[in-house]
């Protein structure tokens, strides 16, 4: 098993991704139903990789049987089985909702078989995209996945039509710098240790000069994944991206798709090099730029009328969070941060699935027009709502405990930058509480107002969301509680890897 | 302490959260509803009188621990001050909700699904506070308390009704955030946080750093517990149904934040690091101010309800003050206060929601003649008014004299005074209340008693006052329970004053 399953991982969705297409154009039929198969397949590889990397240890895995580090090698340990196990079970929310939610989705209307199966495809390539970054251990591979998933993404973005299209644009902007600039630290680092494996450039580094060459790869690096990320002030592709995107997708692009870029920063800076003094640098401009974004994310969520835009001002905030975890890179920051991706993954894919529902069945993006939904659809709007109080911290969801481990590590960090996050977290709740409770108001308290439009035209009241969506949003708020109570063992198996991990590294530092 | 592991404490606290979901899905049938109420209300009164015998012995029960963070478990533990709070709650509970049966239906409110669930959540919640192990678990339930009370607060669901229910949780969540900082932070001092009688912070931090802790622990429970300046929400939340008023007053919210208050000064800080700290003079100042602050603004209101508020907001500040006094009476006194005030403001809430239902009157000035049509009320209202100002054989007198021999223990002659003061002002706002129902002429005279289902709680609650100021240790052994949490946290503080109890 531990020898197959690491390729499979990735060779598995990118394999689906060319056939499905093939099978739609040569069948014309529907193919909903093996496109949710492997999704479901590739999250039983991840569950078995997680299972299998806690129980034996992390697998290293030489890809076409080239070891490292002249060779591109996988390399899974508790953090990166994690996020696979995390990135291919929200891909399966996603397919089920684009398989049985999206023909009542204005976004897919006169949708022909192939037409899905190629958006199922572009599906399957993030997922393969993602689930490669995670994976990989050689720094140009990391590339070559980041711009496979970012083309997928664009796809994606841009099939709602209209101001998608616009909105797919900006981001292929942004998306493209970003790895522009990846690509160009990733050759600095190269002309400097002529290796791109992560386990030799963490060896070779120590031994080559400080120089200005160092700390503009570093620099260079860091800037691109952090476009990727949204980490503020990099943030100005995201919210036209998270808004425009239909349904389906925009509940994976924003429960996982800034957190992997996150993971990448995590990797590459917290770990491979950390040593640089560069590297050090960046991490505690990192914590402040957090923090920045915590609040600004968080203050202008607030002003937001429109609930997906408000939601995605909120992941903003969110991923500020996460980066202040990775910046600081103490154990406790670590666990927050990847704590706080799942639990901000599993909220806001939940809360993307929801909002994205109601304005497909015309009920519209305003928070006022929510007014009076939870009386029409309670076990939807209960679910949102699990959604939207872990997000604000409350406990016992799962976000609760992310907040939790970070204000820990700000504490144990101290100094101004850990006074600063502390702070931060702290009123970033506060706004959360602001903006999320105006529209559990409304949609538990308020009577619904009345639409003339809707009640001239006739307009039968019909259900509140798509009913296959509220299979993804009921799904995920238990996930949310579940993560919530036994969130132990996580730490128990991520955070050793990472501790060992990074402690390797350190040791093999002369 | 024994401690016994069994799942008597969890079957407390999981009682009104198992019938949460049945309540919501018996909406049609009202009878059913409610039978649900009454059945998870008995549960948890069981639950907590089955615990009492070993309370009795010195032993305590304690929960099965769920790890949720780091050496912070979930566990829930039935030490005396928290089976006082607990058994007080399902008491009341079980009065409220047939209180609520007869109040929703007279007014027919609607909503009234919602309503009781929302209310069984609320009344867990209030549970979990009680017998919370450790700060975390105290945490989690009292923001669950937090966010089960807005829906009852904000019931009639009217503009002005949704700005005090936004007040409400301006002031409760924002607190409970610097709670969540404070408990991180504590957290990291003093792993687990468990609390222990004598307290567990005793040199774990420089005093600089204790004292902010206090201050934002204090914050964090104060806001509930309606301290002043932090008191704002409660006058506000005055729009709620009057039975929710009676719970947030006598059990859950702001009975929840005064009883974090003694956590916090007898289980966290302890008296010892209080007085160490210097933190006793000015948090038993705060909550004088509070007192006279609360009386005075109480003097000056009509209506009728908010009246009732303020006088909770005077009365809670006892048990902080007790708290801040921290000698081993005044800590008695403070607890069996939670016990008196419950059982006193839930009969005067009681009768305001009676005469609320029977002739929709809300202010002081319209009460005229309603004394006579409507006796049983008022003959309650009557007990519940004296006992506030602490008329000897009723229980309150029990807390303000065990207060104020505590406070002699200390050398604090002044909070002798002030508890003079503080009864004669409680006299001045509640008798011109019985004056013009029983002495004034009415003008209407088809005023009658309402259903028994609103005349019995009040009687039934005024009645259990008197019991209890004639002999406060029978029954659920109330007084046992305040005077043997006070010694434990005596027993722990050997260097300071530990005169008074036998």
């Amino acid at each position: 098993m531990r020898d197959v399953l690491p390729g499979l991982l990735v060779a598995l969705p990118l394999a689906g991704a060319a056939f499905l297409p093939l099978l739609a154009a040569l069948s014309r039929r529907t193919t909903r139903v093996p496109a949710l198969a492997l999704h479901v397949a590739i999250l039983a590889a991840a569950l078995a990789l997680f299972g299998s990397v806690a129980a034996g240890g992390p697998i290293r895995y030489a890809l076409g049987g080239w070891p490292g580090p002249w060779g591109i090698e996988l390399w899974l340990d508790g953090l990166s089985t994690l996020m696979a196990v995390l990135v291919s079970g929200m891909a399966c929310f996603a397919s089920f909702a684009q398989a049985f939610g999206s023909n009542e989705d204005g976004a897919a209307r006169g949708s022909t078989p192939l037409r899905e199966g190629l958006l199922r495809g572009a599906l399957l390539l993030l997922v393969a995209g993602l689930l490669g970054i995670v994976a990989t251990r050689d720094v140009f591979n990391l590339f070559v996945f980041l711009e496979i998933s970012s083309l997928a993404a664009y796809t994606l973005v841009a099939s709602g039509g209209g101001r998608s299209t616009v909105a797919a644009f900006r981001y292929l902007l942004a998306g493209t710098a970003a790895g522009s600039l990846y690509l160009f630290g990733v050759g600095f680092l190269y002309a400097l240790t002529g290796t791109l494996n992560m386990d030799d450039l963490a060896s070779r580094l120590p031994s080559v000069e400080a120089d200005a060459a160092l700390t503009v790869a570093v620099v260079l690096i860091a800037v691109g994944l952090s476009i990727k990320a949204a980490l503020f002030p990099l943030h100005g592709w995201l919210p036209d991206t998270y808004v425009y995107t239909p349904t389906p997708a925009a509940g994976f692009i924003a429960a996982v798709m800034a957190k992997v870029s996150a993971y990448a920063l995590l990797r590459l800076l917290g770990e491979v090099l950390a040593g640089t003094e560069a590297g050090a640098v960046v991490l505690e401009v990192m914590i402040w730029l957090g923090v920045a974004g915590v609040v600004a994310g968080g203050v202008l969520a607030v002003a937001q009328r429109a609930v997906t835009r408000m939601l995605a001002w909120s992941s903003i905030s969110a991923m500020g969070m996460i980066l202040i975890g990775v910046g600081m890179g103490s154990a406790l920051a670590i666990t927050g941060a990847l704590f706080h991706m799942a639990a901000h993954a599993l909220a806001k894919g939940c809360l993307f699935f929801g909002a994205g529902g109601v304005r497909a069945r015309g009920g519209g993006d305003d928070v006022e027009r929510w007014a009076g939904l939870g009386a029409r659809a309670p076990w939807t709007f209960a679910a949102l709502t699990v959604a939207a109080l872990s997000l604000i911290g409350i406990p016992p969801a799962a976000g609760f405990f992310s907040k939790y481990y970070l204000l820990s590590a700000s504490i144990a960090a101290g100094g101004p930058e850990g006074i600063a996050s502390f702070a931060a977290i702290i009123l970033s709740s506060l706004l959360a509480t602001v903006y999320f409770l105006r529209v559990l108001e409304a949609v538990w308290f308020r009577a619904p107002a009345e639409a003339p439009d809707r009640a001239s035209s006739g307009e039968p009241a019909g259900p509140v969301l798509p009913r296959p969506l509220a299979l993804p949003v009921v799904g995920l708020a238990v996930l949310i509680l579940l993560t919530g109570i036994f969130a132990r063992p996580f730490e128990r198996h991520v955070l050793p890897d990472w501790e060992t991990g990074t402690a390797r590294i350190a040791a093999e530092a002369p | 302490m024994t401690e016994i592991v069994s799942l008597r404490p969890l079957l407390a606290v999981g009682a009104g959260l198992a019938a949460v979901l049945p309540i919501l899905l018996s909406g049609r049938r009202p009878a059913l509803r409610e039978g649900w109420t009454f059945l998870a209300g008995a549960v948890q009164l069981g639950a907590a009188l089955s615990m009492l015998p070993a309370a009795l012995a010195g032993a305590a029960h304690v929960s099965p621990a769920l790890p949720l963070l780091p050496g912070m478990p979930l566990q829930f533990r039935a030490d005396p001050l928290g089976l006082l709070f607990l058994t007080l709650s399902s008491i009341l509970w079980l009065a409220t909700s047939s209180y609520s049966v007869g109040y929703l239906r007279s007014l027919g409110l609607k909503h009234q699904t919602g309503y009781f669930a929302a209310f069984a959540a609320a009344v867990a919640a209030a549970a979990g506070v009680a017998l919370a192990a450790n700060l975390l678990t105290f945490l989690i339930a009292y923001e669950v308390l937090t966010l089960t009370t807005w829906p009852l607060v904000v019931h009639k669901r009217t503009s002005g009704v949704f700005g005090s229910g936004r007040s409400y949780l301006a002031y409760t969540l924002i607190a409970g955030q610097l709670l969540l900082g404070a408990v991180v932070w504590v957290g990291m001092l003093a792993p687990g946080a468990q609390f222990t009688p004598g307290g567990f912070l005793a040199g774990a931090a420089s005093d600089g750093v204790l004292r902010v802790l206090f201050v934002l622990l204090l914050v964090g429970v104060g806001s509930k517990a309606a301290v002043f300046p932090l008191h704002g929400w409660l006058p506000a939340a005055m729009v709620a149904p009057t039975p929710v008023s009676a719970l947030l007053h006598a059990v859950a919210v702001v009975k929840a934040g005064a009883f974090g208050v003694l956590r916090l000064t007898g289980w966290v800080f302890g008296p010892d690091l209080m007085h160490d700290l210097g933190l006793s003079l000015p948090l038993a100042l705060l909550a004088a101010g509070t007192i006279l602050m609360a009386s005075l603004r109480a003097l000056g209101e009509d209506h009728f309800k908010r009246r009732l508020a303020y006088s909770t907001v005077s009365q809670l500040s006892y048990i902080v003050l007790g708290g801040a006094i921290g000698t081993p009476l005044a800590l008695a006194g403070a607890a069996f206060h939670i016990v008196a005030h419950g059982f006193l403001k839930i009969t005067l809430f009681f009768c305001a929601g009676s005469v609320y239902a029977a002739t929709g009157r809300e202010h002081i000035s319209q009460l005229s003649g309603l004394g006579r049509a409507m006796p049983f009320t008022f003959a309650a209202f009557a007990v519940g008014a004296l006992g506030m100002a602490g008329m000897p054989l009723l229980p309150g007198f029990i807390s303000k004299w065990n207060l104020a021999l505590g406070a002699l223990d200390d050398h604090q002659v002044w909070v002798v005074a002030l508890l003079v003061v503080s009864g004669l002002l409680n006299l001045a706002y509640y008798l011109p209340i019985l004056r013009i129902a029983v002495f004034e002429p009415g003008d209407d005279r088809r005023v009658r008693e309402p259903s028994p289902w609103l005349v019995a709680p009040p009687v039934f609650a005024a009645l259990a006052a008197i019991v209890l100021g004639l002999a406060p240790d029978a029954g659920a052994r109330f007084w046992f329970l305040a005077e043997s949490a006070a010694r434990s946290v005596a027993e722990h503080a050997p260097e300071f004053l530990t005169g008074g109890l036998p």
